[in-house]
C-alpha cells in the first residue's frame, strides 16, 4: 500500500491571502472575512488521516462454464472490511488481459461504511482459455480527496473456456490436423514396415533400389513413423520476450502463452501426453501426462502461474543456458519440445540447436513482433531471420506465425511443408 | 476499455453551475442574469460538445461547442452595452470569462490541461468576488457563499476529473461523486456560520495593530497546519 499526496486543496490558500490583502488595503472587512473561508478550506484536508483501505472480494461469473464466444456476466462485489468508514473509494478489477470487456465496466467508485458492500458487474466475451482474474486494485481517499492510498483485494477467479473436442462448434479439422502433426513429429522412423508400389512423388530416399536392380519395377520402402509420446510447450518468459510490436499490444509472452494453450487443446484427440515449461526469471514446469483433468491442470498452469505472467518481471537478464540444461535433464528422448519463443536473441536459437542436438524433435514457434518503420525495428526484424534461417539449416523446424491470425493455421501451414 | 477518461459529466456540470452561482451572488449589475445565462447554459453545451468530441462524435460535439463557445461569447459581449457603470461590467466580464475557463477544463478543452483551466476558471471568480466585495457593499453573506462556492467550483470540476481519470464515465459512481462535493459544502458552510460569528463580535472595531496581530496569529496557524 502505497500513501500519496494528491495537492488538489494547495491553491485554496491563494484563496484566503488574496481575500486578506484586498480586505486589508482597501479597508473592507466583509472581504477580509472570505479569508476564514479561505483558512477553513486550507484547514480542512489536514484534518483527515490517511485512510487504511482493507476490502474482501467477491467475484462470480455467470455462466461459470461458457463456452467459446459467450458472454460472460462478471459481478464483483467488495466488502469494506477495516472499521473506517471511506467516503471515497475507487475499484478497478483485474480483468485477465487477454480477455476483452465487452460491455459495461470493470470500474466502480463508492463511499462504503464498515462492513458495508457495493457491487458492480460487467461482461467479458469468453476465448479458448483458462484465465486467472488478478486482483482488485483499490483506491482509497479522505473525504477531502488530499490524500489516496492505492492497495489491492484478491479473490481467486478463474474462467475456464474449454472447448469440448466434438461437439464444439469452434472445433475444426485443422484442429485435428494440427494436433496429429504436432503428435506425430518423433522423427523419421526407423521401423520397417513395408513395400508398396512406386508413385511418382515418393523421395527418392525411398526407392528400393535394390528391388529394381533385380526386378526393374520401382517400389518404394515405407517405415511406420515414430511418434512422439509426449509434446512439451516451452514458453520463452525472459523479460526479452515482453516486447510488442506497439506500446499498449500484446506482447510475446502473451501471445506464446495463448498459442501454447490453443495447440494444446488441438492435441485433445491424440494420444500425446502434454506438459508445459516456462523459461524465465521464474520458472515452472509440469510434466508431461495424459488425459483431460491433465490437460485442464496444464492449461490453469498457463493461465495462472506467475511465470507466464503478463507482466514483465523485475529481473533484467535470465541465464537460459542453465534452464535449457535443467529442462533437458529432465526430458525422455521421445519428447517433442515445442519452443514457443520471439526469437529476439542468439540464445533462444542456441536453445532449440541444444535440444535437438539431445536427439528431440524441435518445433519452434514464433510469433512475429517485429515491426517495420524505424530503424531499429528493421534491424530487429533482420536479425529474427537470420535466426529462422539458422535454425532451418540445423534441422529444427519453424512456424514463423504472424499473432493476427489462429496459430493452428501457422503450425497447419508450416506442417503441409514437413509432411513427409 | 479503450474510451478516453474524460471528466464525469454530472460533476463537470456542478463546477460549471457552482461557478456562475458565486459570480452571480456577488455581482451588482440588475442586467447581469442574461449573461450569465447565457454563459451557463453555454459552458455547458461546450463541456458536453467537448466530451463528445472526445468520443469521436466529432458532429454532435463540434456543432455543440460551437453553439457553447457562441454562448459565451454573448455573454462576454453583452456587457460592453453596460459600460457607463465599467465595474459592474467587469464584474460580470470576469464572472464569464471565469465561468467559460471551467468549462474548458472539464470539457476537456485540452486533455491533460484539466487541472490548469479549471484553475484559471476558478481564479477569476475568486477575482469576481474579490472585486465586487472592494467595489461595492456585496453583502457580508453573499461575498461569504460567493467564496464557498468558487472554492466548490473548483473542487468539483478536480474530483470530476480525477473520477474521470480513473474510474471513467461509463462505471457507476454515484455515491462518491456526490458525498465528496457535499463534504466540501458542508465545511464551506460551517465556515460561513464561523466568518459570520467573528463579524458579529465587532472586529471592525478592532484598532489596527490589534488586527494585524490577530492576522499574523492566523497565518501563522495556517503554515503550522500546512507544515
Amino acid at each position: 500500500m502505497s500513501a500519496r499526496h494528491t495537492h488538489r486543496w494547495r491553491g485554496v490558500v491563494a484563496v484566503t491571502l488574496v481575500a486578506v490583502a484586498a480586505g486589508v488595503l482597501a479597508a473592507r472587512p466583509d472581504v477580509l472575512l472570505v479569508g476564514v473561508v479561505g483558512a477553513a478550506y486550507a484547514a480542512y484536508p489536514h484534518l483527515w488521516s490517511a485512510p487504511t483501505p482493507a476490502f474482501d472480494v467477491e467475484r462470480t461469473l455467470s455462466p461459470a462454464d461458457p463456452a467459446p464466444g459467450e458472454t460472460v456476466e462478471v459481478t464483483v462485489t467488495v466488502t469494506n472490511a477495516s472499521g473506517d468508514h471511506h467516503p471515497d473509494v475507487r475499484f478497478v478489477d483485474g480483468v485477465p488481459p487477454m480477455l476483452s470487456v465487452s460491455s459495461g465496466s470493470p470500474r466502480h467508485a463508492s463511499a462504503l461504511r464498515p462492513g458495508e458492500s457495493a457491487t458492480f458487474s460487467y461482461a467479458v466475451t469468453a476465448e479458448r482459455g483458462t484465465y486467472g482474474f488478478e486482483p482488485v486494485t483499490v483506491v482509497a481517499r479522505d473525504v477531502s480527496g488530499a490524500r489516496e492510498v492505492e492497495g489491492e483485494a484478491s479473490a481467486e477467479t478463474t474462467l475456464s473456456v474449454v472447448a469440448d473436442a466434438a461437439e464444439s462448434p469452434s472445433w475444426s479439422p485443422t484442429d485435428e490436423r494440427v494436433g496429429r502433426s504436432l503428435a506425430d513429429r518423433g522423427g523419421d522412423g526407423i521401423e520397417f514396415h513395408s513395400v508398396r508400389d512406386y508413385r511418382p512423388d515418393d523421395p527418392l530416399s525411398r526407392v528400393d533400389w535394390r528391388r529394381y536392380a533385380r526386378s526393374r519395377t520401382l517400389s518404394t520402402v515405407e517405415y511406420r513413423p515414430e511418434r512422439a509420446s509426449s509434446v512439451v510447450f516451452c514458453v520463452d518468459a525472459r523479460p526479452c520476450a515482453y516486447r510488442a510490436r506497439e506500446p499498449g499490444e500484446q506482447h510475446a509472452v502473451a501471445h506464446a502463452v495463448a498459442a501454447a494453450d490453443r495447440l494444446l487443446a488441438s492435441l485433445a484427440g491424440t494420444p500425446a501426453a502434454v506438459g508445459a515449461a516456462a523459461l524465465g526469471a521464474e520458472t515452472a514446469r509440469i510434466e508431461p501426462g495424459r488425459g483431460r483433468a491433465h490437460a485442464t491442470r496444464v492449461r490453469r498452469l498457463l493461465a495462472t502461474d506467475g511465470a507466464f505472467s503478463a507482466y514483465p518481471p523485475a529481473a533484467s537478464s535470465v541465464d537460459l543456458e542453465a534452464r535449457v540444461r535443467r529442462l533437458r535433464a529432465g526430458l525422455n528422448g521421445e519428447t517433442h519440445v515445442v519452443w514457443l519463443t520471439p526469437l529476439a536473441d542468439r540464445d533462444a536459437v542456441e536453445a532449440a540447436l541444444a535440444l535437438r542436438r539431445d536427439g528431440h524433435a524441435v518445433t519452434v514457434v514464433s510469433p512475429d513482433v517485429t515491426a517495420s518503420g524505424s530503424r531499429g525495428a528493421r534491424l530487429a526484424a533482420a536479425r529474427r531471420d537470420e535466426h529462422v534461417r539458422t535454425l532451418r539449416e540445423g534441422d529444427v523446424p519453424v512456424v514463423d506465425w504472424n499473432p493476427d491470425e489462429p496459430v493452428e493455421r501457422a503450425v497447419a501451414r508450416a506442417s503441409g511443408r514437413w509432411a513427409r | 476499455m479503450t474510451r478516453p477518461r474524460v471528466p464525469r459529466r454530472g460533476l463537470a456540470a456542478a463546477s460549471i453551475l457552482a461557478g456562475a452561482l458565486a459570480v452571480h451572488l456577488v455581482a451588482a449589475a440588475p442586467w447581469r442574469t442574461v449573461p450569465l445565462g447565457l454563459a451557463t447554459l453555454g459552458g455547458l453545451a461546450l463541456a458536453f460538445g467537448l466530451g463528445r468530441w472526445h468520443r469521436d462524435q466529432r458532429t454532435i460535439g463540434g456543432l455543440a461547442a460551437l453553439v457553447g463557445a457562441l454562448a459565451l461569447a454573448g455573454g462576454l459581449a453583452l456587457p460592453l452595452a453596460h459600460l457607463a457603470v465599467p465595474g459592474r461590467a467587469a464584474e460580470v466580464v470576469l464572472g464569464v470569462a471565469g465561468v467559460a475557463c471551467l468549462a474548458l477544463g472539464v470539457g476537456p478543452a485540452h486533455r491533460g490541461w484539466e487541472r490548469e483551466f479549471l484553475a484559471a476558471g476558478a481564479g477569476l471568480v475568486l477575482l469576481t468576488v474579490v472585486l465586487s466585495g472592494v467595489l461595492h457593499d456585496a453583502g457580508r453573506t453573499a461575498l461569504l457563499l460567493g467564496a464557498v462556492a468558487c472554492v466548490l467550483a473548483w473542487d468539483v470540476g478536480e474530483q470530476a476529473v480525477n473520477l474521470g481519470e480513473q474510474v471513467g464515465n461509463e462505471a457507476s459512481a454515484r455515491r462518491a461523486a456526490v458525498v465528496h462535493p457535499a463534504a466540501t459544502l458542508g465545511v464551506g458552510l460551517v465556515a460561513v456560520a464561523l466568518a459570520r460569528g467573528v463579524a458579529s463580535l465587532g472586529v471592525s472595531g478592532l484598532s489596527l495593530p490589534v488586527l494585524l496581530a490577530l492576522l499574523a496569529g492566523g497565518l501563522l496557524t495556517a503554515f503550522a497546519l500546512s507544515h
